[in-house]
């Protein structure tokens, strides 16, 4: 028995070409913990699954998992490892059974009734040719392939992509309810965040090649603020405060979302004397978007206000 | 792994099959197309069955193009980072999967390119489809085409599995196609197998390395490291090759003037200069220009005399053996070659068997063998014949009519009556060589043949009478290469006698040749001395002339030690190689070892330059450049386009290039900055960890 989490990546720097993809990234993922990997496209997190998978090489820094190097994975811990890769690939000329017949041919736990519920769960029978599946069934199909195994890690990447809205909410739903063991350890990336509220014990966003947050879904929802300052008179400019992520004026409002607002924060909006300063409950869509859009003012009225101020 | 290659084969079989199905197709075309439109079989120039031309020309792309399509097929489609992940991502080594691949790729390959080739076999082996006998082994070309055909399969992995410039990954299929090109041009089966089979193990190996890391060297075993620059090595050489091929079919010849002597209609030698083979001037013994206007340069090809060497010596061989000439194993008269056919009384062809040394006829109309030929005569088809002994000598003269000779007998065989007779010998034996030769009359041409004797040549007509024996009237101790040529009145006859074959060339090239003109009775009615011209070969193209002086150093000297151990070993072929080098050809040899040096020289300091900007540590510097050093020209190839610079971005403390996957600058030694904090990050310490089995 070991303490040792089942994810360490240490520092870990990744460039394509000489464009940096990931930033000293660290991070650590306990055994038995759900993990969502959140960031816009583009931020890393494939590379990073990637990476830790042993499928790319790291620039810089180092990862393990189970312990092991990522590039150097031994077969017995790659067993341990159930990967859903973004996209579902099955073999399309394969029958669903004969999907499961090559799948457990490689792996030595495959469990044969965990295969057949998660089948059965997505309405799949054995004889469907894959080729002919729904993106939804396909994505059911990866997933019990995924599973059979019986994986004590199991990294998805994306699994809902491409899938329309119902769709992913059931897919979703599905998969907490047929991936969610004890002691089985979860990393699981998307780029929204209502894909992960319901299923992720504990988020971590990637942005800019680096680990902005790594907190819990509560956490994340607290620490973000949306403020509605009401003025007599054309608003101020926001005033440049730590943590400020978006702003929009209008003619009478100045509006703000801030991040880890503290009473100095607080002190520094009231000064700007507005009749009302009000905090509203933002959804942690909202908020979501709010932390990895885009910084800074937003206003239809930018150029005219710059050239008055 | 099974099921890897039960997938494998159940997702390309239909290619192979369609593979299978086109191959077979063009090889049986190949087979019985006829450039003449007329029963392909009568007609041999361009080879015979499984040593055609257009047989080897599907063999050779034909193989090619299902080896790369096979591997393509194999990889590309599934080289998707989604559906590549989730090929990889099972508890097998990756070198397990590829292993699956290959073995997979080998089968289908077998099925696609080798099912056909067997299937022609069988059909050219099987009586009444081709006019012409089988003999296993002109299987040879057909089954090297299909073993180099296994490097392209091995390229078109590596080239799939591969990352890095286009360039870099053209590479595999350059080396692919170098062996084919060495095989093409190599004269042994044997060495045309092992340099294929050898190139295919090493592409796979490299392909073997790219599994395990697409785009660097680093995450590779070095026998995947060291697979894959020998890959690039001979990529660079193959596009070479290519080049040199393409300035071929260009045809831009370098500059060439030599001269030769020939003999003309009436019997008087000509000195003929060429200027990139081309005839400049025609001058007489004296060195004086032909007045007649029928000699001018342009003209006088067409009033020279076709002679034909009787004889290597005269006498004692001095200890001088003919040279064996390995006849090319893709040439079909290494195995057999076909006479003249005729079609009187009937349409009958006769094939001379190299390795029986005997005669087989063929009923060209039946496809048939009806007869056969050996040393005690005429025999039915099926019959053991025993063959003419190694140093016997054929010769085919007016349709039907066959001399053979030993040095101590003389037959001729009447194919049409299946006569075989034994000639009661003119002169004393030995015989040391026979000749073809023709005059040329309004009918066309009438056939003679000469027979070198120690003291005089004889020479019969068609119907095997002795028209004239010729003595001979100089030192044929050491003139003893002798020509024989016929005038047109056919009572005239002209002996050029030239150096014996068994004095060194250096003594060789100095000494003068003799041309004398006689009658029937042997009288000498004229005759003339020849100055010693050096005789030079065709004119090299500028490609070939570049390639020579671009190859690789480790190439030219290992080439060199090569034949020189070989000959040490008792090599014959490779001992005569290396006389030619460095004896008749060593002023070249010379020239191209000079700037092969000069050139891997030049190169050398530039890679090291070139090394020490891209930051590469010392050692590394110094093998790169000893390395060019050593391979030259294909080793800076190498070097451009495999050798792993690191790459730069501008430090953020210094401003100067530094290596992204070091920690610190090599300049000023400061480590990368942390990511900038904006006071947005939300971090959260974690809970502690859960017990976990490791």
């Amino acid at each position: 028995m070991n303490t040792a989490p089942v994810i360490e990546i240490d520092r870990l720097t990744k460039f394509y070409g000489t464009r940096e993809i990931v930033r000293d990234l660290c991070l650590n993922v306990p055994a038995g913990s759900i993990y969502g990997f959140l960031g816009r496209n583009g931020m890393g997190k494939t590379t990073t699954i990637r990476i830790l998978l042993g499928m790319e090489e790291p620039t810089r820094g180092r990862t393990r998992v189970f312990g092991e190097d990522s590039s150097r994975l031994s077969p017995e811990t790659r067993a341990r490892i159930g990967y859903l890769p973004e996209g579902h690939h099955v073999y399309g000329w394969m029958t669903v059974r004969e999907c499961g017949k090559f799948q457990a041919s490689f792996f030595p736990k495959w469990n044969q009734d965990v295969f057949e519920a998660v089948i059965t769960h997505f309405r799949l029978t054995p004889k469907m040719k894959a080729g002919h599946l729904s993106r939804g069934q396909r994505a059911g199909l990866c997933l019990a392939l995924t599973l059979a195994p019986e994986p004590e890690l199991l990294v998805l990447d994306d699994p809902a992509l491409g899938l329309d809205p119902v769709a992913r909410r059931s897919l979703l739903q599905s998969m907490l309810y047929v991936t969610r063991q004890p002691h089985r350890t979860i990393l699981f990336s998307s780029h929204l965040l209502s894909d992960e509220e319901r299923v992720a014990d504990r988020i971590v966003v990637l942005d800019g090649g680096g680990v902005r947050a790594d907190c819990t879904v509560e956490t994340f929802r607290q620490r973000l603020r949306h403020y509605v300052l009401k003025f007599r008179d054309t608003p101020p400019a926001p005033p440049p405060v730590p943590g400020l992520l978006e702003s929009f004026r209008t003619d009478r409002e100045l509006l703000m979302t801030l991040v880890n607002v503290t009473p100095e924060v607080e002190a520094q909006l009231a000064a700007l004397q507005p009749e009302s300063m009000e905090p509203m409950d933002m959804t942690l869509e909202d908020a979501f978007v709010s932390y990895v859009g885009e910084r800074g003012e937003k206003t239809f009225f930018t150029h005219q206000r710059n050239g008055h101020q | 792994m099974r099921a890897l290659v039960w997938k494998e084969l159940r997702e390309n079989i239909l290619w192979a099959v369609l593979a299978m199905l086109a191959l077979g197709a063009a090889q049986l075309y190949a087979i019985h197309h006829s450039q003449n439109g007329m029963d392909v079989d009568t007609y041999f120039n361009d080879g015979i069955t499984l040593c055609k031309k257009q047989f080897l020309l599907v063999t050779t792309f034909g193989n090619a193009v299902v080896g790369l399509g096979l591997g393509f097929l194999q990889v590309l489609p599934e080289l998707k980072r989604d559906r590549w992940a989730a090929l990889l991502h099972r508890p097998l080594p990756r070198g397990r999967i590829y292993l699956g691949k290959a073995l997979a790729g080998v089968l289908l390959y077998l099925v696609g390119a080798g099912v056909p080739f067997l299937f022609v076999v069988w059909h050219v082996a099987t009586p009444g489809n081709v006019n012409a006998p089988f003999i296993p082994a002109m299987t040879q070309p057909g089954l090297a085409d299909l073993l180099v055909g296994f490097c392209y399969y091995f390229a078109a992995l590596t080239i799939a599995l591969q990352g890095g410039s286009l360039l870099l990954r053209a590479l595999p299929f350059f080396a692919a196609f170098h062996v084919s090109v060495f095989a093409l041009h190599e004269g042994l089966f044997r060495v045309a197998v092992e340099a294929g089979l050898t190139m295919a193990l090493v592409l796979g190996v490299a392909g073997w390395g790219a599994i395990h890391a697409r785009d660097t060297l680093r995450g590779r075993s070095w026998a995947g490291r060291i697979a894959f620059l020998v890959v690039v090595f001979y990529g660079a050489c193959g596009a070479g090759d290519l080049l040199k091929m393409i300035g071929v079919m260009a045809g831009n010849k370098t500059e060439s003037q030599y001269g030769n002597w020939e003999v003309l209609a009436d019997g008087v030698p000509v000195r003929l200069e060429y200027k990139n083979s081309i005839v400049v001037s025609a001058l007489d013994v004296d060195g004086k220009p032909f007045a007649d206007p029928k000699y001018r340069p342009d003209r006088v090809r067409s009033y020279t005399l076709g002679m034909n060497t009787a004889t290597s010596y005269i006498g004692d061989s001095h200890g001088w053996k003919r040279q064996s000439y390995n006849t090319a194993y893709r040439q079909y008269y290494k195995y057999l070659y076909a006479l003249q056919a005729y079609i009187y009384p009937r349409y009958e062809q006769w094939f001379y068997l190299r390795d029986d040394r005997r005669f087989v006829g063929f009923l060209p109309q039946k496809k048939q063998e009806f007869a056969q030929l050996g040393v005690e005569g005429f025999a039915p088809p099926g019959r053991p014949v025993q063959g003419f002994a190694r140093d016997s000598d054929n010769s085919q003269s007016g349709g039907d009519t066959l001399f053979v000779t030993t040095p101590q007998s003389l037959h001729v065989a009447r194919f049409s009556r299946q006569q075989f007779i034994s000639l009661d010998l003119p002169a004393p034996a030995p015989i040391y060589g026979m000749c073809h030769a023709w005059a040329n009359v309004a009918s066309g041409s009438v056939d003679f043949k000469g027979i070198a004797f120690g003291t005089a040549m004889t020479v019969y007509d068609a119907n095997t009478h002795v028209v004239a024996t010729l003595p001979y009237h100089h030192d044929v101790d050491r003139w003893g290469s002798i020509g024989l040529g016929v005038l047109k009145s056919m009572d005239r006859f002209v002996l050029r006698y030239d150096p014996s074959n068994w004095i060194d060339w250096n003594t060789r090239k100095n000494m003068p040749s003799y041309v004398d003109v006689v009658d029937a009775t042997g009288q000498v009615l004229a005759s003339y001395t020849l100055a010693r011209m050096p005789s030079h070969g065709d004119a090299s193209t500028w490609s070939s002339y570049l390639a020579a002086r671009a190859q690789s150093p480790a190439f030219f000297f290992g080439d060199l030690l090569y034949r020189r151990i070989g000959a040490a070993f008792g090599s014959e072929r490779l001992r005569n190689d290396l006389k030619e080098r460095l004896g008749r050809d060593f002023p070249t040899t010379k020239r191209v070892c000079i700037t092969v040096l000069l050139l891997a020289l030049a190169l050398s300091v530039v890679t090291f330059f070139w090394a020490r900007r891209a930051q590469l540590s010392d050692r590394r510097q110094w093998a790169w450049a000893a390395s060019v050093l050593v391979l030259g020209l294909p080793g800076f190839v190498m070097f451009w386009l495999a050798g792993e610079r690191p790459r730069t971005v501008s430090c953020p403390a210094c401003r100067r290039p530094r290596h992204i996957a070091e920690e610190n600058c090599a300049h000023c030694g400061v480590a990368w900055p942390p990511p900038a904090a904006d006071g947005t990050e939300i971090i959260e310490s974690a809970p502690a960890p859960s017990p976990v089995t490791a």
